[in-house]
């Protein structure tokens, strides 16, 4: 018998809910989302979205697993997996911006073949490189005319406020979605905004008014649940099509990041450069990778490398500013093998929701087939005084391979770190980080960079 | 601040105009929220208008820029024949 694990972010919606048979995602559908899932299959919808790449595939499973109860299930379904789960408190604002406008996009082909959204979460949306993909198969009802558009609401709490905050105050707080999973409260959205709720008819009518609205009718009992012949199908597509200029007129501040200008700023030579990156291909060769983690990896100089070959990698930055930049060159590219994604080392990112097991750890989506760690070792352990015996346990956690980049003391880089603490760390040194990696990795080869002192280590895991 | 002419005049008003639309229960399993309803169904309400006006308008200007590019589509085909 396969063994069924149930997953731990899906238990809200009584109509399925997903769960891991032998490994794979697979989604359940009970016999009462039975109706939504046999009009999205018979009104085209599937097809359609499926077609132009907004929706996920899948293929229904012949019979019901054993060691399901097989009375209260309709149907199992096992969509195309997804190469990394990301989620949205990790991205940049032009992937929540994408992300946003993917589900009106699929709002919009919902209604047209007599359907609608029952719910419009970021949750509901996942990457594949630079692509948007929505991945609720059971997200979808049909549209009953007169219906209010029920998730409103919900998109203006999870998308409409992160990006007016991202985009009219500071890039940096779309990480508020980490601590507020079920969206931003439209009254704290207003008082962050101040005058900048009032400037521009879509904040004011759908995060000023809006939030008054919900605290002057938050008492309202009984019958306003729901109600039909209220809203005319025109309606609908007149406030999705609303919101959809919104957010297409949404622009990411101007905002200068530390870690943005990097590359014009490095302290090598270009022909260091150009060793660097040859030194790291020449051990990637060795280990022919299919996920790879870029830890530290800026603007993706060197996460391209491998997704320009088809490699999956995912490129992680402490600096929005640089995920921005990442996102943006990705896209141009057209390049579905790149995802770059926020992540701060020092803090990452915990597993958050009910009972702390909703939306997983970065560290339980691992471990990657090789980790790059170039250039961020002298940050982790002279900026922010971790020592590298703990470095180690973390990237061992991380990696199965490592090619990390060691950065001596007398660098340049390094000693502007020193600059204001003055020298506390006599046991950083390329001896002490060769003792401690080789507790919890085997040094397969070091290679050293010309003209700079560094050097790349290639390491296995022990 | 909401003044209180405001108060006095503008939510009375919202219920009314909310009330007065006919409902019955359909529920989702997301809650939709009262005040987020009353926008909607305003917001619907202003937005259907501005919306018919636009599709009419790209209509209409799509209708004039097809009839000025026609000759150039027929020359095309001409020499695709």
């Amino acid at each position: 018998m396969q063994k069924i694990n149930p997953n731990p972010s899906s238990f809200r919606d009584p109509e399925g809910y997903v769960v891991s048979i032998a490994g794979s995602p697979a989604r359940v559908i009970t016999a009462a989302g039975k109706r939504s899932y046999d009009a999205l299959m018979g009104s085209g919808l599937y097809d359609a979205l499926a077609g132009r790449g907004l929706l996920v595939e899948h293929r229904e499973m012949e019979s019901i697993p054993d060691g399901m109860s097989q009375n209260q299930i309709y149907k199992v379904i096992v969509p195309k997996k997804l190469p990394f789960v990301s989620y949205p408190y990790e991205w940049c604002f032009s992937q929540l911006r994408d992300a946003a406008i993917t589900t009106l996009e699929v709002q919009e082909m919902a209604l047209k073949h007599g359907m609608t959204l029952k719910d419009a979460s970021p949750f509901n949306v996942m990457f594949v490189g630079y692509k948007p993909l929505f991945i609720d198969t059971l997200s979808f009802e049909p549209y009953e005319e007169g219906a209010p558009w029920k998730p409103y609401r919900q998109f203006c709490e999870t998308f409409l406020a992160p990006l007016f905050l991202m985009s009219k105050l500071d890039l940096r707080l779309g990480s508020a979605l980490k601590h507020f999973l079920d969206g931003i409260p439209l009254d704290l959205c207003r008082k962050l905004l101040g005058k900048k709720a009032i400037m521009g008819l879509a904040p004011l009518t759908h995060i000023w008014v809006h939030s008054f609205m919900q605290k002057r009718y938050a008492d309202t009992s009984s019958e306003t649940g729901g109600y039909k012949k209220g809203i005319s199908r025109k309606g609908i597509e007149a406030l999705i099509d609303n919101l959809h200029g919104c957010i297409n007129r949404l622009k990411p501040p101007r905002q200068k990041t530390p870690w943005r200008e990097y590359y014009a700023h490095t302290s090598y030579s270009e022909s260091s450069f150009l060793a660097k990156k040859e030194g790291v291909l020449k051990l990637a060769e060795r280990i022919k990778p299919k996920m790879v983690w870029d830890i530290g990896g800026n603007t993706g100089e060197f996460s391209t490398l491998f997704s320009e070959r088809k490699i999956y990698t995912v490129c992680f930055d402490g600096d929005i500013g640089c995920v921005e930049e990442c996102y943006i060159g990705a896209k141009k590219r057209r390049d579905k093998s790149l995802l770059p994604l926020f992540l701060d080392i020092t803090n990452p990112t915990p597993a958050v929701g009910w009972q702390n097991e909703e939306r997983e750890s970065i560290l339980s989506r691992g471990p990657a087939d090789l980790v790059l760690f170039l250039a961020v070792i002298h940050h982790i352990a002279l900026g922010h005084n971790v020592p590298l015996s703990m470095i180690a346990k973390m990237l061992s956690q991380a990696a199965k391979n490592l090619a990390i980049e060691f950065v001596p003391k007398e660098d340049p880089q390094a000693q502007r770190l020193l600059i204001n603490k003055g020298d506390i760390f006599p046991d950083y040194t390329e001896e002490n980080f060769r003792r401690e990696f080789s507790k919890a990795f085997r040094i397969e080869d070091r290679i050293p960079i010309e003209g700079s002192g560094r050097s790349l280590y290639l390491m296995s895991g022990a | 601040m909401i003044s209180p002419v405001m108060n006095k005049i503008f939510y009375p008003v919202m219920l009314i105009l909310f009330l007065a639309v006919s409902y019955d229960r359909a529920y989702g399993y997301i809650d939709p929220g009262s005040g987020s309803l009353i926008l909607q169904a305003l917001l619907a309400g202003v937005l259907a208008v501005v919306f018919t006006v636009k599709t009419w308008w790209h209509k209409l200007s799509s209708l004039f820029s097809k009839k000025s590019s026609c000759s150039t589509d027929a020359s095309k085909n001409n020499l695709k024949d």
